[in-house]
């Protein structure tokens, strides 16, 4: 059986408060933009949150409830994104986020992994990324006369979405030579970093991917990993421990490096072609579900008291001020925000497209919409799912950024 | 007529009135009676002069408790004695029933401390047209007056119903009140009245309504030239002199200073005033022409109700009323309708702030000899501009006589409604039959 | 009566496939039972979630038609939310969740049911408006909150219960017809609650709301005071370490720390004879303590540490003038009255948790971490009535209360009451917090007790700590010591709800 029952404590604590739907009051604006769990605000029923969630998980938990009539769709439908987990979190001690993570592990156990997703496992399983194309492929933009630094301890991960957006991996490249980096790439030893697997419930798989990554780190020789994918990166801090011993391995996002560098004086940047007002969307997994997991294997006493101290994830460590100084050091962008922004800001959806398309689309526009009434004529992110979902065409288009693209633009030299 | 002296009695005379079918009606001010609430052929009436016991009056906890019988004129002072003020109208008559005018929701004078338009009542004790007593809000219980230890002053329920909304407004339809409880506030130990004259009520009105916002003036009224005049001039020849000396519209208006620092906070306060009349291209005066000793001669009569032989209103021999709610935004137009009013006699209109600026409820008199030609001609032209005003706007939260056609036309569902109410407290129909919509 | 397929059929034609379900897994949403409710909810047979009043009252027009009970409810967070029987649909209204209008010169604003705290009171603060949001979190319905539930706010002495500021409100009743109240009965807009003559705003809400027991608003008006205090708000941080300033000469907040409630009641009623402040509240330790803390082992050593003696009982002040002037003389009476009142200034690290906090005098959503210990939590008593009577109600909780907490039943906080003074000292609430071990099955039996002991105590001292609540269990045993409310309010019922349909508690 799944670890279910690991979260019974969290089941049976839901008050109903609502902090989980709603923006937190330090931040609220107005009467838009204040719903913070989009797959709440789009179906409307309470199931669809992280309170309806977890008290489906109780239900799961004490046998009441069976799969097969949709509650496979709803579970995957919710993009996990952690909106509901972070403001429960404000108040509450309470893991709502690894419940849900828990409950999808029970339906794939139970055989109910959607379609979708398992095709995603197995294109994982079988080509090392999410996309079913050949592994061979993976680095195939990379220039021929490319050459890295083998004995450099630090790795270049450049995730899956290097097929689809070779550009953020070369941009990647660029402001690391520019900054004077020492790196290398892991080629064909490079695989998928598992969040597809472990995101979804799908535990022996995610555990195996994810313990054989850590051997080729180690293996390699590396004690920092930096990567340009928002996915990748929570992965490597709030997933990779749950599954595998990180100790002496450090993970960073290009743009906490880059803005190491830029504070350092060790990048050189060029003024923009045309002023830009943008808006910095931050993505779940660079932001409020970055913070290392910690696992906790104790006791929860009378009263809460968790018995040895716990170290929660709530938050507020996450990636946030570092895009933001990357933006403000781009002479001629204006950097605007939005009102759900940091911890609170709305998912895009991705993560939902594969078995709810309609509420992904929906999301994303919602999204743009935002982004638009805070004044962007452009939305700045750093995660290439969320340029999937937001840069897509559809309602409220608006042209989408990629932030380490941006940069590597900007750069007037490399090294 | 019958005179009950304590609850029992009461419910026994609503009892036996259930049994022969006999309608009843209530009275509890001394005359003259201006909205005929309390006339209604083929009822006996019910008059509790009798019951006119102050039951408590609490310095520390700021309240009275009082029967219908206790008038303004005995009140106010008592309560004065004890370091306190009640909320009142302008210039009450000195017979009107204190409760009777709470629960006709009469306009107060202090807007800042009204918080909803049932206030300053607090708590009622009362007998249902079944012959039940009652007693709402916290005086409900638990237990009987005489074993609670509470001070029975909080308004609302018990339970999931406002018992008091039964009876406030209703002219006695739903059950008399034996008791009230009403808030009183203490008594300030510095004053400063203040004028403020203009051409247009509208001036006045958008004044009072930033004022009131900001909790600035204790009493705050507009008035009229005719009103103003009406009120506070003793005879004919001051009357005469004070329309002279008056601009259309005056607004009265008075900063408090409490126990600790009196000077300070009216200089704060009065400060604010000044500001906010500069503002709005007016200037607040504490003094005003047209007779000497005026401005004193206000604060003192403001505090009190109407002591003169000859209520104010009645000083030409009759009177009509006809009075409004409207919000700020809608005061203006409404005023201006009845400036423009054409009928025999004299219009006078008070323009009193409520619920701390966010309504006003207008009073328009016509003021007249008292003859029955000219009472008619008065009574239609009211009539008329009562379809207008309506049209316009006004709201007739008190529906005395026809006005109750157009309070609830608008709303034949609603108003089934409240019927239904009526048949669960008055199941017999006995209490003020006829009136409002039943 | 079970929801029949008929039934459903109709009910999913006036809302749409889209709005409506009786799925488990979607029933699931609103059926666990929560940590202060030692039963298990019943399932509803479906939840609908109307986008009008036109498809709210066909759908009560259809549950009358085939006896099926129904629940309206928007957040969730109260126990009289949940279907109580079999045969129950839970009527959901977060769709309708528009404002319908701010009138910024009349000050009232217009709202749909699912319009929440955080919605509305930055509207209306940008208005430089303002209302009394009760303290129930983010999502909390600012309707429900004024019309059908209870709910108290910090900053209610310088204002008052929402049961004030409720103007004109649109409702469906019991049978599915649309009856509106005050002016808006008149026809004349949302101004005002009351008549024409006596008021359907009676049937609305008394001391509390009906929880739908005797219809469904759809709409209501509720009135905005002006806003004291800067339009614009500093937030600064990242949660759970958010620190709201007001920037502003013109506000300050100022605690100090008591040893006897009767000194804590002179001195509200001092401040209040003064009306001075905007805020003045004796608020409870334990919430307190659990605002500070980042979680329940950092509440652990806070608590254990000093805390508890620190702000054993602490009176909580805030001042918002409108000049710097009017500060600094309503500053010089606080500490006049305060020291005549044997009060001290709590050291300047704890008093500044509220300045950097000031979202607890707007909409607290901190307020939840009450529930970090767990989750196991009660508020009794409730009731308001003067301020010395509640003072005297909180002074005898010691009469009986350790009894309880030094044998463990509940958590040892004995002094864990707060009081909220309203309309400058005229009348006060109180409530009463207690916790208990919610992961001990036998805890119950304890918190049943001392529920019923502190009615027991209550009654006996003839206070009025409490009111009846709605149609409830409670009602039929307290109303015959309330005027036999409970007869009357029974007959309410009957009269508007002859199917007896409308969330049916008894």
């Amino acid at each position: 059986m799944a670890n279910l029952a690991d979260f019974k404590y969290t089941m049976e604590s839901c008050n109903h408060c609502g902090q989980c739907k709603w923006i937190l009051p330090a931040r609220m604006k107005g009467w838009d933009f204040a719903s913070v769990c989009p797959l709440h605000e789009f179906h409307g029923f309470d199931a669809y949150s992280g309170q309806g969630l977890i008290q489906i998980a109780k239900e799961r938990l004490d046998g009441k409830l069976e799969y097969g009539d949709g509650l496979e769709t709803l579970l995957y439908a919710c993009p996990a994104c952690g909106a509901c987990d972070i403001n429960c979190k404000s108040v509450r001690d309470m893991e709502v986020l690894d419940t849900i993570y828990a409950l999808r592990e029970d339906c794939v156990e139970a055989g109910y992994l959607p379609e979708p997703l398992r095709r995603t496992a197995a294109n994982v399983e079988e080509t090392h990324n999410i996309y079913g194309k050949p592994h061979s492929e993976r680095f195939a933009w990379l220039p021929p006369d490319f050459r890295d630094d083998p004995e450099a301890d630090t790795a270049l991960f450049v995730g899956c979405s290097a097929y689809r957006y070779p550009d953020i991996a070369l941009a990647a490249i660029r402001i690391l030579r520019a900054g004077g980096v020492k790196f290398k790439l892991l080629r064909e030893d490079e695989w998928c970093c598992g969040a597809p697997l472990w995101r979804t419930g799908q535990r022996e798989a995610a555990e195996k991917l994810i313990r054989r990554n850590v051997d080729t780190f180690r293996r390699h020789g590396i004690h920092t990993v930096i990567t340009a994918c928002a996915e990748c990166f929570g992965s490597f801090r709030g997933g990779y421990p749950r599954y595998a011993d990180t100790e002496g391995l450090e993970f960073k996002h290009i743009t906490q490096v880059a803005a190491e560098l830029l504070s350092g004086g060790k990048l050189r940047l060029r003024k923009g072609d045309e002023p830009l007002r943008v808006t910095y969307h931050d993505p779940c997994m660079l932001g409020r579900l970055s913070e290392k997991y910690v696992p906790w294997d104790g006791e929860i006493r009378p009263y809460g008291l968790h018995v040895p101290e716990k170290v929660w994830r709530r938050g507020e460590h996450g990636v946030y001020e570092e895009p933001r100084e990357i933006l403000r050091a781009l002479e001629g962008v204006e950097l605007c925000e939005m009102t759900r922004n940091l911890e609170e800001a709305l998912c895009c959806g991705a993560a939902a497209r594969d078995v709810d398309p309609e509420f992904a689309v929906w999301t994303a526009a919602e999204r743009r919409r935002e982004a638009k009434a805070a004044g962007a004529q452009a939305i700045v992110s750093c995660c290439p799912f969320c340029r999937d979902a937001l840069g897509s065409d559809g309602e409220n288009a608006l042209p989408y950024l990629d932030l380490t693209v941006l940069l590597a633009e900007r750069l007037k030299e490399e090294a | 007529m019958l005179y009950p002296e304590n609850t029992r009695q009461l419910e026994a005379i609503i009892q036996k009135a259930r049994e022969t079918k006999t309608p009843l009606v209530a009275v509890s001010s001394r005359g003259p009676h201006l909205h005929g609430a309390s006339e209604n052929p083929n009822a006996e009436t019910v008059d509790f002069s009798r019951m006119n016991r102050i039951i408590k009056i609490d310095r520390r906890s700021r309240y009275v408790r009082v029967e219908p019988g206790v008038t303004f004129d005995m009140l106010i002072p008592e309560v004065r004695a004890a370091g306190m003020r009640l909320n009142i109208p302008f210039l009450p008559r000195a017979g009107k029933s204190v409760v009777a005018s709470a629960l006709e929701r009469e306009a107060v004078l202090i807007p800042k401390y009204q918080y909803d338009y049932t206030d300053p009542l607090l708590t009622v004790e009362a007998v249902f047209g079944t012959g039940d007593a009652f007693r709402t809000g916290s005086a409900a219980g638990p237990g009987t007056p005489e074993e609670t230890r509470a001070d029975m002053v909080v308004p609302w329920g018990p339970g999931c119903i406002d018992y008091l909304r039964f009876f406030s407004g209703a002219q006695g339809t739903m059950g008399f009140v034996t008791w009230a409880t009403l808030k009183t506030e203490v008594l300030p130990a510095l004053t400063k009245l203040y004028f403020v004259q203009a051409e247009s009520a509208e001036k006045l009105t958008r004044l009072a309504s930033i004022l009131l916002k900001r909790r600035i003036p204790d009493e705050c009224v507009i008035l009229s030239r005719a009103d103003f005049a009406g009120a506070f001039a003793m005879s004919a020849e001051e009357e005469e002199k004070l329309l002279k000396a008056l601009a259309p519209w005056t607004m009265i208006c008075r900063v408090s200073g409490f126990d600790r620092y009196p000077e300070e906070r009216v200089s704060i306060y009065e400060g604010y005033l000044k500001d906010e009349c500069a503002q709005a291209g007016l200037e607040a005066v504490t003094e005003l022409g047209g007779l000497p000793g005026l401005a004193e001669k206000v604060e003192s009569m403001i505090a009190d109700c109407d002591r003169r032989e000859t209520y104010w209103k009645m000083r030409r021999g009759g009177v009509r009323q006809i009075d409004m709610l409207a919000p700020p935004s809608r005061a203006p137009r409404l005023i201006e309708i009845l400036e423009n009013l054409r009928c025999p006699g004299d219009i006078g209109i008070t323009v009193q702030p409520q619920v701390q600026g966010r309504a006003f409820r207008i009073e328009c008199s016509v003021y007249f000899s008292g003859a029955p030609e000219e009472a008619g001609q008065v009574d239609k032209a009211l009539e008329d501009a009562a379809r207008e005003l309506y049209e316009a706007g006004a709201y007739f939260d008190r529906p005395y006589g026809s006005l109750s056609k157009l309070a609830y036309a608008a709303d034949p569902v609603s108003t089934e409604a409240m019927r239904k109410l009526k048949k669960i407290f008055d199941p017999d129909n006995i209490l003020n039959p006829g009136k409002l919509c039943f | 009566m079970a929801l029949s397929a008929q039934a459903y059929r109709e009910l999913a034609a006036i809302v749409g496939e889209r709005y409506i379900s009786s799925k488990q897994h979607i029933l699931a949403g609103n059926r666990v039972r929560t940590p202060e409710i030692p039963f298990d909810y019943h399932s509803a047979d479906a939840i609908l979630l109307p986008g009008s009043t036109e498809e709210v009252a066909a759908i009560v027009k259809v549950c009358n038609k085939y006896g099926i009970c129904f629940v309206p409810f928007i957040s969730g967070t109260l126990p009289d939310a949940y279907a109580n029987r079999a045969g129950t649909v839970l009527i959901h209204l977060k769709r309708m969740n528009r404002i319908l209008e701010i009138n910024e010169e009349d000050r009232y604003a217009v709202v749909e049911p699912g319009v929440r705290h955080v919605q509305l009171y930055p509207e209306v603060r940008k208005r430089g408006l303002s209302y009394t949001a009760a303290s129930v979190g983010p999502g909390g319905s600012v309707l429900a909150n004024f019309t059908s539930t209870s709910g108290d706010h910090h900053t209610q002495y310088g204002s008052s219960r929402a049961n004030r500021y409720l103007l004109a409100v649109e409702m469906v009743t019991p049978e599915g017809e649309i009856i509106r109240t005050g002016s808006l009965q008149g026809g004349c807009g949302w101004f005002c609650p009351d008549g024409p003559g006596p008021s359907l705003r009676s049937i609305i809400k008394g001391y509390f709301g009906s929880h739908g027991q005797l219809g469904i608003i759809t709409k209501a008006a509720v009135a905005l005071d002006a806003c004291k205090g800067p339009a614009e708000i500093r937030t600064e941080g990242v949660s759970p370490h958010h620190r709201v300033y007001f920037d502003s000469d013109l506000s300050r907040v100022y605690v100090f720390n008591y040893d006897n409630i009767q000194n804590v009641c002179q001195a509200m009623l001092a401040l209040g004879e003064a009306e001075v402040c905007s805020t003045v509240q004796k608020y409870f330790y334990l919430p307190l303590t659990l605002l500070m803390s980042d979680s329940a082992n950092d509440f652990w050593k806070k608590w254990t540490s000093g805390y508890k003696e620190a702000m054993s009982m602490p009176l909580v002040v805030h001042i918002a003038a409108q000049s710097v002037r009017e500060r600094e003389y309503e500053e010089k009476i606080l500490f006049d009255v305060v020291r005549e009142t044997g009060g001290k200034r709590l050291p300047e690290e704890l008093e500044n948790w509220w300045t950097e906090h000031m979202d607890y005098f707007m909409v607290v959503s901190r307020l939840q971490s009450v529930l970090r210990l767990g989750g196991g939590w009660m508020p009794i008593k409730l009731g308001a009535e003067s301020v010395q009577h509640i003072c005297d109600v909180g002074e005898s909780i010691g009469e009986y209360i350790y009894e309880f907490t030094e044998t463990g039943k509940i958590f040892d906080a004995p002094e864990n009451y707060q009081i909220i003074p309203m309309e400058y000292g005229h009348f006060a609430h109180i409530e009463l917090l207690f916790m208990w071990d919610r992961t001990n099955p036998a805890a119950m039996k304890g918190v049943g007790e001392f529920r019923a002991r502190s009615r027991e105590e209550d009654l006996r001292r003839h206070f009025h700590a409490e009111d009846v609540g709605c149609l409830n269990p409670t009602l039929l045993q307290l109303g015959p010591l309330y005027s036999n409310c409970h007869i009357w309010m029974q007959k309410i019922k009957e009269s508007f709800d002859p199917n007896n349909v409308a969330n049916p508690m008894l």
